[in-house]
């Protein structure tokens, strides 16, 4: 169903194309993606798992899990999450391993083209596109490839103001951060940004990258800086794999980057930040959020957006969790109870809640994987979100001229992810010989704000993991 | 200090099989020491194919009994040993008189290797593009078994056997007494002392011959491999090979993945390197795009390196070596996990004071000393 009615943005009316689902007509509008147009629908279950042919539908939403595997014009397999909906396409629901395609279409093994740019930047986050930015304001001339439809990473969806002790965008949207930072890269003349295209591997000197089956490119950058973001976390509890549940962030993108109300009504799991900004954007599309469960005795997140929630009813249900999910091939019925302190609940607390959504707000991690392929020393700092690579203060790896930025260096927000950007962006701008005393600065004054937004008591135990990875 | 019968170095596929048979011989005062954990070395790196499609007697008799022995540890030690068989490719008549004579050889010895025509390669796996295929070889006996339940099984019966089977336990030195006869074996926790001590380091042996003061003739070449994302059961049921397609192997995991290999390049030389390659993944994408088309949509899910660790005529070095009580089990030449169990029942077999059926004199590892080297054993991948 699609939002007609939100608060703060709004989804222009604006071409349909149709492909076909099971041989169903399906209407998307058109640069939305086939798991968006298919929820507008109310089809949520898109595949049946390998082993015990279980429903599954979406989760992350942005092409990190694979949940939402389906056959795109009779290639197994496709993210559907990441694959925009296009006229005449042909999705069908996988039922187990799918078999591998009788016909083949005329795939022949094409030529590979080769890159040399100055700079490599992976993922098109505030990170990424921020330290591209910067590099090519100092000279470098900057390719930026991200696997997701858009450039903005998860600010095109953050309708929240950001507010802290930055001074930099405090007050402003992420949403509009995001545009106006994907607009100067799109603009600037020393960037060319590649979407849809995913990062397979980082080779010696070499990065392979592919934008569909028959292209693929190999990038041999003087300098490369990983910005990938990172994962939501799944936790264990019976049926945690049914549509219906979705990551906090799967959910954000549906109804705040395609406009698709997700369901009727929603339990959130975690209280922190996420948890709680992402439950106040439930409202906002019009679903009902019932509950907020938190197995901490006390809520994790910024107290103004707690009272908030309040002030709308929503209970916040801290030392609680949930026990499981029941449903038959989607999300019906959630069972809460009370922990006791000890391991087990307490006795006669528990609560059915009969909504359609759960999601899962209990975590983030940095998706490390490519700086592991490239050999980077990797640190586990459960501070930081799990595996992160060694660093400077520069946010150089233990790799040369290989950088990290972002939430792939340690979960934190999107201001500390701009700012990491900056730096790494400033100082490949200086290595690679273009920048100068504009570099310097940029960098100093960044680690300075970074060290502000880092200060205070509530951020203590992130500074000693920060410490140990180098910075 | 602890004294052994026997130590054994290297907790791979060979080093297992040597520790099983002996226990069945009955010689349990034994120690595995693993520097890391079983399987890590070559053996949980290959590319999981069992295969008695050989040219030269010695290896068909060797893989015979190898395959017989595949079939009963798969029983005794729970795992699968699956029989689909090789189906070798053939695309010239060349190859196939090649491919005939070997066949002959191979029927003379008790393997029942058959010719198949294009169409009946295609009924073995229907995915195949067969429009340049002349024909095919196929010996339903060969098969695969996959490496970590194989030394899973292994490691269970050790436990079970109450053997000793050290893991992350490196050897850091060794000591030669009474001219060699008794050995002292140092690990960082433990000190063993041992007249037999038993080589079935894989591509590591040459280090521990450095460590008894003697040059061991094995070289590591990197050999890469890849697996896809999972298919659906019986995809790809043999394992097809294509000499034509750069020596190419490939075939379906119990997981559901496809995995194979191709040839390393005739100019790489030896390394201890270990790092995959971009360049490996575009050629092994054109080989396997062009034997089975379908292949062109399977992503890759993973791609590692291991060794095939080299000896000078590319066959196993099998029995005593330079010191007396050092027995070499190394310079497989991409073959140690597939002929795991019968190089392991004849160790244990003279290790012990027996005899073998097997020819271990053609392996005898003396052969490269004085200069005489078989003619290689076919290799693939």
């Amino acid at each position: 169903m699609r939002i007609d009615d939100h608060p703060i943005l709004s989804f222009p009316e604006t071409d349909t194309v149709t492909f076909t689902y099971e041989g169903k007509e399906i209407a998307a509008k058109k640069g939305e993606t086939i798991a968006a147009a298919l929820h507008n629908e109310g089809i949520i279950e898109l595949r049946r798992s390998g082993d015990k042919q279980r429903p599954r539908g979406l989760f992350c939403a942005i092409g990190k899990c694979s949940s939402c595997l389906m056959k795109v014009d009779g290639v197994p397999n496709v993210r559907t999450c990441i694959t925009m909906a296009s006229e005449g396409m042909r999705v069908e629901k996988q039922n187990g391993f799918p078999e591998l395609p009788r016909e083949v279409n005329d795939l022949k093994p094409g030529s590979i083209d080769t890159a040399e740019p100055d700079l490599l930047v992976v993922g098109g986050g505030p990170a990424g596109l921020k330290s591209g930015l910067v590099a090519a304001e100092a000279g470098a001339d900057v390719i930026i490839v991200d696997e997701n439809p858009f450039l903005g990473g998860q600010l095109i969806k953050q309708t929240h103001k950001f507010f802290g002790s930055s001074e930099q965008e405090a007050g402003i949207r992420g949403v509009d951060i995001g545009e106006e930072l994907v607009e100067r890269v799109e603009r600037h003349k020393n960037i060319k940004s590649m979407t849809s295209t995913s990062s397979v591997g980082i080779y010696e000197d070499t990065v392979g990258v592919y934008k569909n089956m028959s292209h693929f490119q190999k990038i041999n950058p003087r300098k490369t800086i990983i910005a990938t973001g990172a994962t939501e976390d799944m936790i264990t509890f019976p049926n945690n794999d049914l549509p219906g549940i979705y990551g906090a962030g799967g959910v954000q993108t549906l109804m705040n980057v395609y406009g698709v109300k997700p369901g009727e009504k929603v339990v959130m799991v975690g209280a922190g930040n996420v948890g709680l900004i992402v439950s106040y954007q439930l409202l906002q599309a019009g679903v009902d959020v019932e509950a907020i469960v938190e197995i901490a005795p006390r809520i994790g997140g910024y107290f103004v957006h707690a009272a908030k929630l309040r002030r709308f009813g929503v209970p916040i249900l801290t030392g609680h969790r949930v026990l499981e999910v029941e449903g038959k091939e989607r999300v019906e019925k959630v069972k809460v109870a009370e922990t006791n302190g000890s391991g087990g609940i307490v006795q006669g607390s528990v609560v059915d809640y009969e909504v359609d959504i759960l999601a899962l707000a209990v975590g983030l991690s940095p998706s490390y994987k490519l700086l592991g392929h490239a050999g980077c020393e990797l640190q586990f700092q459960p501070q930081l979100g799990g595996y992160v690579p060694t660093r400077n203060e520069r946010m150089e790896t233990t790799v040369g001229g290989l950088y990290v930025a972002g939430d792939a260096a340690g979960i934190e927000e999107a201001t500390s992810a701009l700012l990491e950007g900056t730096i790494a962006g400033a100082d490949v701008g200086l290595k690679i010989g273009e920048g100068g005393k504009a570099e310097e600065d940029l960098i100093n004054d960044s680690q300075e704000k970074l060290s502000r937004l880092r200060a205070g008591p509530f951020y203590r135990d992130l500074r000693e993991s920060l410490k140990e990875v180098g910075v | 200090m602890i004294n052994r019968d026997v130590v054994i170095i290297g907790g791979g596929s060979t080093g297992l099989s040597i520790g099983y048979f002996l226990s069945r011989l009955g010689v349990k005062d034994i120690t595995i020491l693993e520097k890391s954990y079983v399987g890590s070395g070559s053996t949980g790196r290959c590319g999981t194919g069992i295969r008695a499609q050989f040219g030269d007697e010695p290896t068909i008799r060797l893989m015979k009994r190898s395959e017989q022995l595949w079939n009963e540890l798969g029983n005794e030690l729970s795992f699968n040993f699956r029989q689909t068989g090789y189906l070798y490719l053939h695309y010239s008549e060349e190859e196939l008189r090649q491919y005939k004579e070997m066949k002959e050889l191979q029927n003379s010895l008790g393997v029942p290797t058959k010719l198949l025509s294009p169409e009946e390669a295609k009924d073995r796996c229907e995915l195949i593009d067969i429009s340049n295929v002349k024909g095919a070889s196929f010996n339903p006996e060969d098969g695969k078994a996959h490496p970590f339940d194989v030394v899973t099984g292994f490691k269970e019966y050790f436990q079970k056997d109450e053997l000793e089977l050290q893991e992350r336990t490196p050897v850091t030195g060794i000591q030669l007494k009474n001219d060699g006869k008794l050995k002292i074996i140092n690990t960082p926790e433990e000190s063993y002392k041992t007249e037999i001590l038993v080589n079935a380091a894989g591509g590591w042996a040459p280090k521990i011959g450095d460590l008894m003061g003697i040059e061991i003739p094995v070289e590591p070449y990197k050999h890469q491999a890849i697996i896809t994302e999972p298919f659906e059961e019986g995809s790809i049921e043999p394992v097809v090979i294509s000499m034509k397609h750069e020596n190419a192997y490939l075939t379906q995991t119990e997981r559901g993945g496809i995995i194979g290999g191709i040839g390393t390049r005739e100019d790489e030389t030896s390394t201890y390197d270990m790092r995959e390659t971009l360049e490996f993944e575009e050629r092994i994408s054109r080989a396997f795009g062009t034997m089975i088309p379908s292949l062109k949509y399977a992503r890759i899910l993973k791609h590692w390196a291991g060794y095939y660790a080299m000896s000078p005529d590319g066959n196993p070095l099998l029995g005593e070596y330079k010191v007396p009580g050092h027995y070499l089990a190394a310079g497989f030449s991409g073959h140690g996990y597939m002929m795991a169990p019968s190089v392991g029942e004849a160790l244990a077999e003279v290790v012990s004071g027996g005899k073998t059926d097997l020819p271990l004199d053609y392996y005898d590892p003396e052969r490269i000393d004085r200069g005489e080297l078989r003619e290689a054993a076919l290799q693939m991948g």
